[in-house]
């Protein structure tokens, strides 16, 4: 990458670790390190929240899915609208009005305390673990592509995300988040516009040819289980995902019990919403266009350079082959996709489609071989979408831009992480050290032991990332690992709701709704994650209210 | 927005649904037009 790339990217490191330390001075209590004294703007909550949302899996990931499988993923946000307006009347005015600075420690004044432990204990471990992964995406593609060692690649965002969040606490973060998403969007746009300067195509005649191959579907009404992304998975497993998530996770809840009032609480959390859909409709759109732009400039027959350079040096001859074989395919398919940009009427049109998906499926079969050799060389997953939108940036970009955009993919890194680390600092100290450990002392003194949780948080978030790279498929673990909790969290909420419900029967049916989702994961692993959301939560409610009418002790 | 301001929240509310919708819209006119 050109120096001038390097130093956008070394200032804007620098400069958001000078932002934090600078605003730790505003924190010398716990309200203002946890809850930043309730005194953030709704539409500086709001922001915070939706770069919490936009990780560096979305820049990389999200982009590299829209290129290869279209913007179908769009209908996972579906239930997102829904589940902002339910929670908007019910949760969020509950949780700012108790006054209390974790979700969990509200259910030990509805429940009790075990219920509490359990469900913040449920929390760190998910989110310990997922905030290792968020880490590890990007420090993997980094270290791929620029060819640096992955502790390296982790320290690079990890360290500088941990200093601002240690020192800084939630008002660092939600500043910081702010000043992220505003390059991410910036990064993203300036992405659209040199797409389209670049492409030797029309607009209108690159959308025709993304749509000949299915990736402008963006609405599946196909009502079955084993789709994981469908309208009916996104409007009713996607709602219980969200209510969970924005209801019950703390790294989301912290945000908007920070707020000034229960109305501006309401608000951010609308706020979030208000640019969900678009921005990934436009994350996700970004990528098809990048699909298209690689029908007339050939890309890289493997987009991970580290893989590419391990099977160039182990099978020469065989990949020197495929190379060229891959690009005679790719002459026969430019030239069938100008057809389907110049057909003048729709007889032509629907011919040149024909031809254009017949190439595209012979280009997809020498990638699958090219994989498959990747595979046998480096002894590990050769899928490589996450590498097709740092490498498009790297290659394509004008200068200053490339620097911008990686920046920006650090920013969005650095973003979810930080607001992880923080909430998983605050559950920590209040659900556990101040609950069990040591109930009373100066507000210095938790200060400190919150610090310290943050700083303990992410090293350990580090060391997973450092793991996470090796281990391979881990990140899915960890994923499915994370839809174990989620519904039954959200059910223990719901049931805090219910009139008749008892702490005793919240505890069990805690345990009883993470069975039930263990029990489909493996028994019917063919049904989509999102839909473990929706059995975690029925399951809790339905057993908690049931155990609620059980004769119990008064103690209960 | 002010926080005696009882219908923010409604008012927010309707903004949000509508560009939820405007941009569900562009998806489904995309989707009708370019796909296939």
């Amino acid at each position: 990458m050109h120096p001038v790339n390097w130093i956008i990217v070394g200032a804007y490191l620098c400069y958001v670790v000078w932002d934090g330390l600078r605003r730790s001075r505003d924190t010398d209590r716990i309200e203002g390190y946890f809850l930043a004294n309730q005194s953030l703007p709704w539409w500086a909550v709001g922001l915070s929240v939706m770069a919490t949302q936009l990780s560096a899996v979305t820049m990389i990931g999200t982009t590299g899915q829209g290129a290869t499988d279209g913007i179908r993923f769009i209908q996972f946000y579906f239930g997102l609208p829904l589940a902002m307006v339910i929670l908007g009347v019910t949760l969020v005015p509950f949780l700012h009005r108790s006054k209390v600075f974790t979700a969990y420690e509200y259910l030990e004044r509805r429940f009790d305390a075990k219920t509490r432990s359990l469900t913040s204990f449920l929390f760190l471990l998910s989110r310990g673990m997922s905030c290792g992964t968020i880490l590890a995406a990007p420090a993997v593609v980094f270290s791929a592509v620029f060819g640096w060692d992955l502790t390296w690649s982790v320290a690079v965002i990890g360290i500088p995300t941990v200093l601002y969040t240690m020192f800084g606490g939630i008002q660092a973060v939600a500043w910081a988040d702010v000043k992220q998403m505003i390059l991410i969007v910036v990064a993203l746009l300036a992405v659209v516009v040199v797409l389209l300067v670049k492409m030797p195509v029309s607009p209108d005649d690159a959308l025709r040819i993304a749509g000949s191959t299915g990736r402008l579907k963006a609405f599946d009404f196909s009502f079955t289980l084993n789709e994981t992304y469908t309208f009916w998975s996104g409007v009713l497993g996607g709602t219980f995902l969200m209510l969970s998530y924005f209801g019950t996770d703390q790294s989301q809840v912290q945000r908007y019990l920070a707020a000034r009032s229960v109305d501006e609480a309401r608000s951010s959390l609308l706020m979030s919403a208000y640019w969900k859909i678009p921005l990934q409709a436009l994350v996700l759109l970004i990528g098809v266009l990048v699909f298209v732009f690689y029908l007339f400039q050939a890309p890289p027959l493997l987009h991970n350079p580290a893989h590419e350079a391990a099977v160039r040096n182990a099978q020469s001859e065989e990949y020197a082959q495929l190379e060229m074989r891959f690009q005679d395919a790719f002459d026969s398919r430019e030239t069938a996709a100008r057809a389907v940009a110049d057909a003048t009427d729709s007889a032509i049109a629907a011919e040149a489609m024909d031809v254009f998906r017949a190439r595209e499926q012979d280009v997809l079969a020498i990638r699958d071989e090219a994989l498959a050799l990747a595979e046998d060389v480096s002894g590990e997953s050769s899928r490589d979408v996450n590498y097709i939108i740092p490498g498009f940036a790297l290659r394509e970009l004008p200068l200053g831009l490339t620097g911008l955009f990686i920046a920006a993919i650090m920013a969005a890194a650095m973003s979810s992480i930080a607001a992880e680390l923080n909430s998983l600092s605050t559950a920590t100290v209040i659900d556990f050290y101040r609950r069990w450990i040591r109930p009373k002392g100066s507000d210095q003194h938790f200060l400190n032991v919150s610090k310290l949780a943050t700083g303990f948080w992410g090293l350990f978030a580090c060391f997973v990332a450092t793991f996470a790279a090796t281990l391979g498929s881990l990140i899915e673990v960890v994923n499915r690992f994370g839809s174990f909790f989620y519904g039954s969290i959200l059910g223990v909420f719901l049931l805090a709701m219910l009139p008749g419900a008892r702490g005793t029967g919240a505890f069990l049916a805690l345990i009883a709704g993470m069975g039930a989702v263990a029990a489909v994961t493996f028994g019917a692993p063919q049904i989509s994650f999102l839909w473990h959301n929706v059995i975690g939560a029925v399951t809790v409610v339905a057993v908690g209210y049931l155990l609620g009418f059980l004769p119990t002790r008064s103690s209960d | 927005m002010s926080p005696s301001n009882k219908h923010a929240f409604w008012r927010v509310l309707l903004l949000v649904m509508t560009v939820q919708l405007a941009a569900l819209s562009i998806l489904w006119f995309l989707q009708a037009r370019y796909h296939g």
